[in-house]
């Protein structure tokens, strides 16, 4: 799609320009702002979130159609994270309203399905594949409750989707990095969810897992389901995914996944590491910072002045 | 104790330092301060001594003697005794220790020192009397013992204040002579008891002298030394000895729970009697040595069959 | 077998035996989450809380157990919340509570002039004067414990293993953890009596760390567990009565030895597990 920004934004000469940016996010959208709410599966209006005084999101305004298969791309500490945490109700926003399903953020967690990044959790913990696979059904059951015929068939399904079947008394600390990621996407599989937010997904692991969770990601998209992933693969955001949003403290842009590779755009999300060489443009990842940039590069910093030197 | 004990050093040195500018005694003026270690000596001490000593008693009331921790304010009373009254035999050694290292300079009497008595063995505490083996130092619990404590303390008092050595003396003689009667009651008393019935368990070994005086028998102990309570084998043994012997009661004392000698005293049966004073006294009308003596004999002979 | 029957003859005995069993039991369950969450720490500082709790019970002639409970529930709670609240690290927050509260017991026990009829008994435990009360006590609070464990446990289970991701599914993962504190209290209120407040945290976490040791599923470990720390109480009391020791202290030296044992010989862990090449 030939989707484009304006083309008088210049990043050179114009600061901040708060109205073209909100302009931006719902325009490219496809959907017009009235419309947005009644469509959305997740929306958010002017909010913004922090962690005691840091402030990781703000004037965020977004809204996210039932059965996208969205890319939430950005640097680190640009605020995906927090934003999939909004979305999941695990924390709260300062300003604004944040909507899940038609309920604000947290009360439908039954049909939302958040995915940590794997690091997180205890490896050496006495648990099987299995074991942590069938925790997806326990919040549907509640107390008292044990899982029964139904749970298991669930399990088992999603185990299989995601190529573990053999696995399922495997103690976790056992696999292989792949492996735990793809384990984790079982036990989203099994809760059934409605909503899958995952935070970093594919984020470290072989190629071929890559391929083989992307693959289950779009048929759950295809079946209606929305999908939301964080992710710092700008090519697997621009292949595999439908739409993709830009984050850098806001809303950067939001739109088809083809945004990804607009200069514009990536000057605007990737700020200060970004890297021009002979026209094309790479990201840098954060360790980059030096004053005075080689001969032949050009580079774009956020609040305007790229330093074309001879 | 001996973090207590440097820090009784530490205080007893600041104050004593600061002694000079004199801190007020709670004395009335011209009378002799005594400081005893328990509440039963400073009983004793008061009879020999009358209104012209002010004595007070380290371990309060109710307070276990074996294990007790002085506070900065008992090292302070120390230091500014005239007399320092205590039962020695490894009782209270804690106090002279203290004494010495706060620079207490007034002289110790340890009344069960030194005494023309067979001492009994015992195997907790150490005594000089016996230097090669150890003592059970609950003397008093003899009358005609607590008859030599307060006489060694007219000796004391009279050194120390010679010139009212003649009213400690008729002092001494008066209370030596109370302490004679009730010598004599507390045998026709436990004469009465028949006997066979004439077998207790106390909870420490607190009763010796005073069943080898009037002809009782203590059968066991609850516990060998306060605070190190018995294990599973003990009380089991102690349970097989009491019914063995037919003893009839089990006494705890009231400066410890109960909760094990009732334990015991289901077990086999026997009475329980929790209310026997030893190592300090007790409430009215136990609150004097003389009393106290009659309540525990009493109890004494209530629980092991008085009715004959 | 005269070694094994003569202590039942007696009736204290065996009522202490029955405490140690319980005891060993709620402790191994709860005992496995709370080594699972690394709660150790707060096991103790939570058993050293309830001595101010013994204290002022006594000064204001009440039950001693309610004293201890409700001083042992709120540091409980109370360490929960600063955790989560406050600036500075959960170990520092609980060091500081730990010591405090056990100060403020002794400072209250040294303010009491008279009798103190055994207060002392609750550093080390009073087995052997368990009362047939004590065990009706013991066995309704037991229950009362188990039986929470047993209806929250996948929820308890789920919220220890991925905080994040079962707050995301929507338990309420903080008032889980505010109930498990309050478990973790109640468990040591109980366990006092067996090997007092000294050494309960030992019974708590031992048993469980053995489990670790020889278990990889959940459900295993806490049996395993539970085998472990029933067992200890009941050899432990034997050899404490053929030994003349202290019950207390043996109970906990025998779960010492089996956690030793397992660290020497077991599969995961020890001399025959190096043999063996690693398992994928």
């Amino acid at each position: 799609m030939a989707d484009t920004v304006t083309s008088s934004f210049d990043p050179h000469t114009h600061p901040h320009d708060h109205e073209a940016e909100r302009h931006l996010a719902t325009v490219d959208a496809g959907i017009d702002p009235g419309h947005a709410r009644a469509h959305a599966d997740v929306w958010l209006s002017d909010v913004s979130a922090g962690y005691g005084e840091r402030i990781a999101l703000e004037q965020v305004n977004l809204a996210v159609e039932a059965g996208s298969l969205l890319a939430v791309v950005g640097p680190n500490g640009a605020g995906k994270s927090t934003l999939l945490k909004l979305m999941a109700g695990l924390i709260r926003p300062w300003t604004g309203r944040v909507e899940v399903l038609g309920h604000p953020a947290g009360q439908q967690a039954r049909r939302v399905a958040y995915v940590p990044q794997a690091e997180l959790v205890d490896w050496a913990f006495p648990v099987s594949v299995g074991d942590v696979v069938m925790m997806g059904r326990y919040p549907a059951l509640g107390p008292l409750r044990r899982p029964g015929g139904d749970d298991r068939r669930a399990v088992a399904d999603a185990l299989a989707k995601v190529s573990m079947a053999d696995h399922v008394d495997t103690q976790i600390g056992a696999l292989s990095g792949g492996q735990r990621r793809r384990v984790f996407l079982a036990r989203a599989l099994a809760a059934e969810p409605d909503l899958f937010l995952l935070d970093e997904p594919v984020t470290g692991v072989d190629a071929t897992t890559q391929e083989d969770l992307m693959d289950i990601l779009e048929a759950e998209a295809r079946r209606g389901k929305t999908v939301i992933a964080t992710t710092h693969d700008l090519a697997c955001a621009a292949q595999r995914f439908q739409r993709v949003a830009a984050i850098n403290r806001t809303v950067v842009a939001h739109g088809p996944s083809s945004l990804v590779l607009d200069p514009n755009v990536l000057a605007r999300t990737y700020g200060g590491h970004l890297l021009v060489l002979g026209g094309q443009a790479v990201v840098l990842d954060d360790a980059h910072h030096h004053d005075q940039p080689p001969a032949g590069e050009s580079h774009f910093h956020e609040g305007g002045g790229g330093h074309p030197e001879p | 104790m001996t973090a207590w004990r440097l820090g009784g050093l530490l205080v007893a040195t600041a104050l004593t330092i600061g002694a000079c500018a004199g801190t007020t005694p709670t004395a009335a003026p011209d009378t002799i301060r005594v400081v005893a270690t328990t509440t039963v000596l400073a009983d004793l001490v008061a009879n020999v001594g009358g209104d012209r000593v002010t004595v007070s008693s380290v371990v309060p009331k109710g307070g276990e003697v074996h294990t007790f921790d002085p506070s900065p304010q008992d090292v302070v009373g120390l230091t500014e005794a005239d007399l320092i009254v205590s039962n020695g035999l490894g009782l209270d050694e804690w106090l002279t220790d203290l004494a010495a290292d706060a620079g207490a300079d007034a002289p110790i009497v340890e009344l069960g020192e030194d005494l023309e008595i067979d001492y009994l063995e015992g195997d907790e505490h150490e005594g000089e009397a016996n230097a090669d083996h150890a003592v059970n130092p609950h003397l008093w619990l003899d009358v005609a013992n607590a008859r030599l404590y307060a006489a060694k303390f007219a000796d004391a008092v009279a050194a120390a204040d010679p010139g009212r050595a003649s009213d400690y003396e008729a002092r001494a003689e008066a209370y030596d002579a109370e302490l004679a009667d009730l010598d004599a009651w507390i045998r026709d008393q436990i004469g009465a008891i028949t006997p066979e019935d004439r077998k207790l368990v106390s909870f420490h070994e607190a009763f010796p002298y005073l069943a080898r005086a009037y002809g009782l028998e203590i059968v066991g102990v609850v516990v060998d030394a306060p605070g190190q309570d018995p294990s599973a084998g003990e009380i089991a043994a102690l349970v097989t000895a009491i019914r063995a012997a037919g003893v009839k009661a089990v006494f705890g004392e009231a400066q410890f729970s109960d909760k094990l000698v009732r334990t015991i005293a289901d077990e086999t049966g026997a009475t329980v009697e929790t209310n026997l004073y030893n190592d300090s006294l007790g409430d009215p009308p136990a609150d004097s040595y003389l009393g106290m003596m009659r309540w525990n004999v009493e109890r004494i002979v209530a629980a092991l069959g008085g009715d004959g | 077998m005269d070694a094994l029957f003569e202590p039942l003859s007696h009736a204290f005995f065996v009522r202490a035996l029955l405490a140690a069993v319980l005891v060993g039991t709620v402790c191994a369950v709860v005992g496995t989450f709370v080594v699972l969450r690394g709660l150790a720490f707060i096991g103790d500082a939570i058993s050293h809380a309830a001595f101010p709790g013994v204290v002022v019970a006594f000064l204001l002639k009440g039950p001693y157990l309610l004293g201890a409970g409700i001083a042992a529930v709120a540091t409980a709670l109370a360490i929960g919340w600063v955790s989560r609240r406050a600036r500075i690290r959960a170990d520092t927050a609980i060091g500081v509570l730990f010591a405090g509260t056990f100060a403020l017991g002794v400072f209250l026990f040294s303010t009491i002039q008279g009798y103190v009829a055994d207060l002392f008994s609750f550093l080390f435990g009073y087995l052997l004067s368990t009362t047939v009360e004590d065990l009706i006590g013991l066995a309704i609070l037991g229950a009362l414990v188990l039986g929470t464990v047993a209806v929250l446990w996948k929820e308890l289970l789920y919220a220890t293993f991925d905080p994040l991701g079962a707050a995301a599914s929507g338990l309420h993962v903080d008032r889980l953890e505010s109930l498990f504190l309050a478990l973790v209290a109640l468990t040591i209120v109980i366990s006092l009596q067996a090997v007092g407040i000294i050494l309960v945290v030992a019974m708590l976490v031992t048993p469980a760390a053995t489990a670790q040791l020889l278990a990889v599923r959940f459900g295993r470990l806490m049996a395993v567990a539970v085998v472990v720390g029933v067992g200890a109480s009941i050899v432990g009391l034997y050899l404490s009565y053929w030994l003349d020791a202290a019950s207390g202290a043996t109970i906990v030296l025998v779960e010492t030895a089996a956690f030793l044992a397992a660290l020497a010989l077991g599969p995961r862990t020890g001399l025959l597990a190096r043999r063996r090449p690693a398992t994928a």
